[in-house]
């Protein structure tokens, strides 16, 4: 009984420990995470330009946005053209002026016509960088952000081992008329139980970052065929039309691809690409691509999330797990309120921690006055 | 005492380690922000003839609207000419050889031109447009 009294003893001074001497960094990182997660949204809120004008499931021409982006920024390097998945989005064009400095373009996805620009540093780039590596090079800041998913995972643990018969505990109601101390130690372990799910999926996701940082990132996805050679990245010859026939070529090559994103080639013996979502399930829309050449427009391969390894699904997998954004809105939102939970742990630890040691030294205090 | 306070001393080390950091993460983003990220290179806009004189121009930094831009200009023989982006022209006599001028962006411009007008000949240079 005594050992059993010591080891939950152990595991409470360890998961207090973890919450309160990592809780400056930690709540940082939640709650950035969880803004990143919406940070889309919030820029869309912010920008008139990212919404789209005629909202649509598709977008009608690809071809139109390349042709409005070449009249409205002639000398723009184009990095890509893409779009988020819900209607009510611009299609986006990331691109670098002639002096390079990096920008956003926005067009409507139903007429192609151009909305407006936007820098490229946003409420979206905030939060994730700051998030993902703390604005430092990502080789260390990664691994700062990433080995939390340790402490995190202790901090679990530790948790349900202190709690006991946390089962009775998912439906009990904090209780707010109490003091401080009381009610936030119930919301503690209200949200700590509701959320656990989440948290192993965030520190096991996060683990798998620091994977890729150290040196295991998934191989490269399938080579196409060289280009023909050219003296540009991307040719002069290259227009809407064509894009329009390499995009109804590649829905041809994979039936069934929701067209997301074209990728252009930034050196003169590289491919253009077409991106998008089809039948594998949690993976980035550059898991189902097919690669052309700009010069000629010709097929040079083609790959879907199936055909990819384990590795490379494991890869894919993470993002969209981390970030939820692999159901839409709906799932956005769930992520964000359960990054909200995991933020108010942080808090509501500290909370719990300072409000129990100032009742400690009050009581101190008044047992010393007498004296 | 203050529950805040009884929080940080709690922090210790670990605290102001967490804090630097993210004081640091903050700051860069400041400073990106503040500082634009451009290359300090110069970026060739082509060549142009204009009568007999060859002129091709470089700019470097962003060019902004209200702002002014470093330009160099390449000339194989002496020019005189105005010189100026969009409707801004200074006249001038210009030496053969390369040469630096900072020229004054217009406030309502949106795409920038760099225009050589001598006598009735001119010559345009598209330098491009800025993002917000």
């Amino acid at each position: 009984m005594k050992r059993t009294q010591q080891g939950d003893r152990t595991w409470f001074l360890i998961h207090s420990w973890i919450g309160l001497k990592l809780s400056v960094l930690m709540s940082f990182v939640l709650i950035t995470g969880t803004f990143a997660v919406i940070s889309y949204e919030i820029d869309w809120l912010l920008n008139p330009e990212m919404r789209a004008a005629t909202p649509v499931s598709e977008v009608a021409s690809w071809g139109k946005v390349y042709e409005s982006l070449q009249t409205e920024y002639p000398r723009a390097t184009i990095a890509s053209i893409g779009r988020q998945e819900d209607p009510w989005w611009a299609v986006e064009a990331s691109v670098l002026t002639p002096w390079g400095e990096l920008g956003r373009l926005w067009f409507d996805p139903d007429s192609g016509a151009f909305q407006g620009a936007t820098g490229w540093v946003n409420v979206q780039r905030f939060f994730r960088t700051t998030h993902r590596h703390l604005m430092l090079p990502t080789q260390i800041g990664i691994p700062i952000v990433a080995s939390l998913a340790f402490p995190l995972l202790l901090s679990l643990l530790a948790g349900f081992l202190v709690y006991k018969k946390f089962w009775r505990g998912f439906f009990r109601w904090p209780r707010f008329a109490k003091p401080v101390r009381i009610w936030s130690g119930d919301l503690h372990r209200l949200l700590g139980l509701w959320s656990s799910w989440f948290l192993l999926l965030i520190a096991l996701t996060s683990v798998w970052y620091l994977v890729e940082v150290l040196g295991g990132n998934a191989p490269p996805f399938p080579e196409a065929a060289a280009p023909m050679a050219r003296d540009s990245a991307v040719p002069q010859t290259l227009t809407g039309s064509r894009i329009d026939a390499m995009v109804a070529d590649a829905q041809a090559a994979l039936p069934g691809l929701s067209v997301r994103r074209i990728v252009f080639p930034q050196r003169p013996e590289g491919a253009l690409l077409i991106q998008g979502d089809l039948s594998a399930v949690l993976v980035r829309p550059r898991a189902n691509s097919v690669a052309y050449d700009p010069s000629t427009g010709s097929r040079l391969g083609a790959y879907r999330g199936e055909a990819l390894g384990i590795h490379q699904r494991i890869s894919e997998m993470a993002d969209p797990l981390h970030f939820g954004y692999f159901g839409g809105l709906g799932t956005k939102i769930l992520w964000f309120l359960l990054g909200f939970a995991m933020s108010a742990l942080s808090i509501t630890g500290c909370v719990i921690y300072s409000k129990r040691l100032v009742k400690h030294h009050g009581r101190r205090g008044a047992t010393a006055a007498p004296a | 005492m203050n529950a805040f306070v009884v929080w940080w001393r709690g922090t210790g080390r670990w605290g102001w380690a967490g804090a630097a950091l993210v004081g640091l993460a903050l700051t860069l983003f400041v400073a990106l922000i503040a500082f634009d990220p451009v290359s300090d290179r110069w970026v060739e806009h082509g060549s142009r003839q204009l009568g007999s004189v060859s002129i091709s121009v470089f700019s470097r930094g962003a060019i902004r609207a209200g702002g002014t831009a470093a330009i160099r200009l390449a000339l194989d023989q002496p020019l005189e000419a105005e010189i100026g982006i969009n409707g801004l022209l200074t006249n001038g006599s210009w030496a053969a050889g390369e040469q630096e001028l900072i020229l004054e962006v217009p406030e309502d411009a949106e795409r920038f031109e760099l225009i050589v007008r001598s006598g009735s000949d001119s010559a345009s240079f598209y330098l491009g447009r800025a993002v917000p």
